[in-house]
């Protein structure tokens, strides 16, 4: 298999989630687009090492993940986008549950510092392990730990989400 | 001060299910040939190591052709003997080499192709990877004699639409799908070549699934299978165990699987 045949297995068979992945950093698809692509594009340029290293959606989340903090450091999504400003990007219908459901968990997420919500992201919407957490932000898994505790502990300060947690928890 | 204890399972599991039911499906899917056109041109050939390397290789042996010329030229009352000596094995080695090559396709072309009817298919336990399932599907040979199989396996499938609670909604039903060759998440593609099986072998390719539940996705749990295998007139069925191989579609659309070519187990 050519080079752009593996390549092209992976944004196929990958993209999705982290386009997903993305949108839960970013709250806006438009954003996640560009974090996903430029991502990937990082990655075909260095395709020969990162196929030798035998790990490209590693690469892919590394990439994605550094690009993303350093746009939070620059405060580029210095204006937080609320639902309604990209509620063009989604019919009503696509978003599960209710629109309420939505905005609980982004407000949420924007009581956590970067770090921690990409935490909240990695190990619990992608299920990755602690260390591969460690791997995508570039720090040691008992960074990964801290991070996800602190972030666990402001979130249970929130009446809101936590009958929502206690919802989705039910069988 | 903040209580910093770590999330209790029930937590992360409500976390986890929480995240999943609020992210809908991206508006768009990102383009391959996008990305390539617009990287394509800045993209290293190689490795840097490599790289690094090819210009050093490139001079040596440019040196070693200098150092071989003056050598010649230096010695040219013995280079009558020179030529002989470096022609000679050149011609000898096609001329070893041809012969030896010639014998395996004759040997390969005494082994018959399998006949469906002798042989047995079955499904291994399911696997996945990150999300991606897979099933390997094998094919064994019953005859007592040898006989060849190869490429990528013609399947059509049967199975249960299901909710998302796992159950099934319809009796089992043939369903469409759109099959894609190559590697899969967690299994590399042999590639398509020929495999010899002897009384009793077994080859072996893998069926899997990248997608995952989500809103506005259709979800069905496949049961069984029919393959058919090129150049090899006739089917074999195979039973795909609990808890299946499960796919996902938008409504409507056929269900994308991936297959790897038949390769030894």
């Amino acid at each position: 298999m050519s080079d752009e045949d593996e390549f092209a297995r992976l944004v196929t068979t990958r993209s999705r989630e982290l386009l997903r992945a993305g949108w839960l950093l970013t709250e806006d698809w438009a954003l996640a687009e560009d974090l996903v692509q430029s991502a990937l594009e990082s990655t075909w340029r260095h395709w020969a090492s990162v196929e030798r290293r035998d790990a490209p959606e590693a690469y892919v989340r590394r990439v994605m993940l550094t690009t993303w903090l350093r746009w939070r450091r620059r405060r580029w999504l210095g204006e937080i986008p609320t639902l309604t400003d990209h509620e063009s990007d989604i019919a009503a219908d696509e978003v599960v549950g209710n629109r309420d459901v939505l905005l609980v968990v982004f407000a949420a997420l924007r009581t956590l510092s970067a770090r921690q919500r990409a935490v909240i992201v990695l190990r619990y919407f992608n299920d990755l392990t602690e260390a591969e957490t460690a791997i995508a932000l570039g720090c040691s898994p008992g960074s990964v730990k801290v991070h996800s505790a602190r972030a666990f502990a402001k979130l249970r300060q929130l009446p809101s989400l936590e009958g929502l947690l206690n919802e989705g928890s039910q069988p | 001060m903040t209580d910093q204890k770590q999330p209790t399972p029930t937590e992360e599991v409500a976390m986890a299910a929480l995240l999943q039911r609020v992210t809908p499906e991206p508006p768009r899917a990102i383009s391959v040939a996008a990305i390539l056109s617009r990287a394509g041109s800045d993209r290293p050939k190689t490795a840097y190591w490599a790289r690094g390397w090819r210009p050093l290789a490139t001079a040596s042996v440019l040196v070693a052709a200098v150092v071989a010329t003056i050598v010649a030229i230096t010695h040219h009352g013995s280079a009558t003997v020179a030529p002989a000596a470096t022609g000679r094995p050149t011609t000898h080695h096609s001329a070893v080499t041809s012969p030896s090559s010639s014998p395996s396709p004759s040997q390969s072309s005494a082994v018959v192709t399998c006949r469906a009817g002798s042989l047995v298919g079955s499904a291994g336990a399911a696997g996945m990877v990150r999300g991606s399932t897979f099933v390997p599907i094998r094919v064994t040979n019953s005859a007592s004699s040898p006989c060849s199989v190869s490429g990528y396996p013609i399947i059509a499938v049967t199975g249960h639409h299901i909710n998302t609670a796992g159950q099934p909604m319809s009796a089992e039903e043939a369903i469409s799908i759109s099959v894609q060759h190559g590697s899969l998440y967690a299994r590399a593609d042999p590639g398509a070549h020929v495999i010899t099986l002897a009384s009793g072998a077994t080859a072996v390719f893998y069926i899997g699934s990248g997608t995952g539940p989500g809103p506005g996705l259709d979800t069905v749990l496949i049961t069984g299978l029919t393959l058919r295998i090129p150049g090899i007139v006739g089917a074999v069925s195979v039973m795909i165990g609990a808890p299946g191989l499960a796919s996902t579609s938008r409504t409507g659309e056929p269900f994308g699987l991936e297959i790897t070519a038949l390769g030894n187990p």
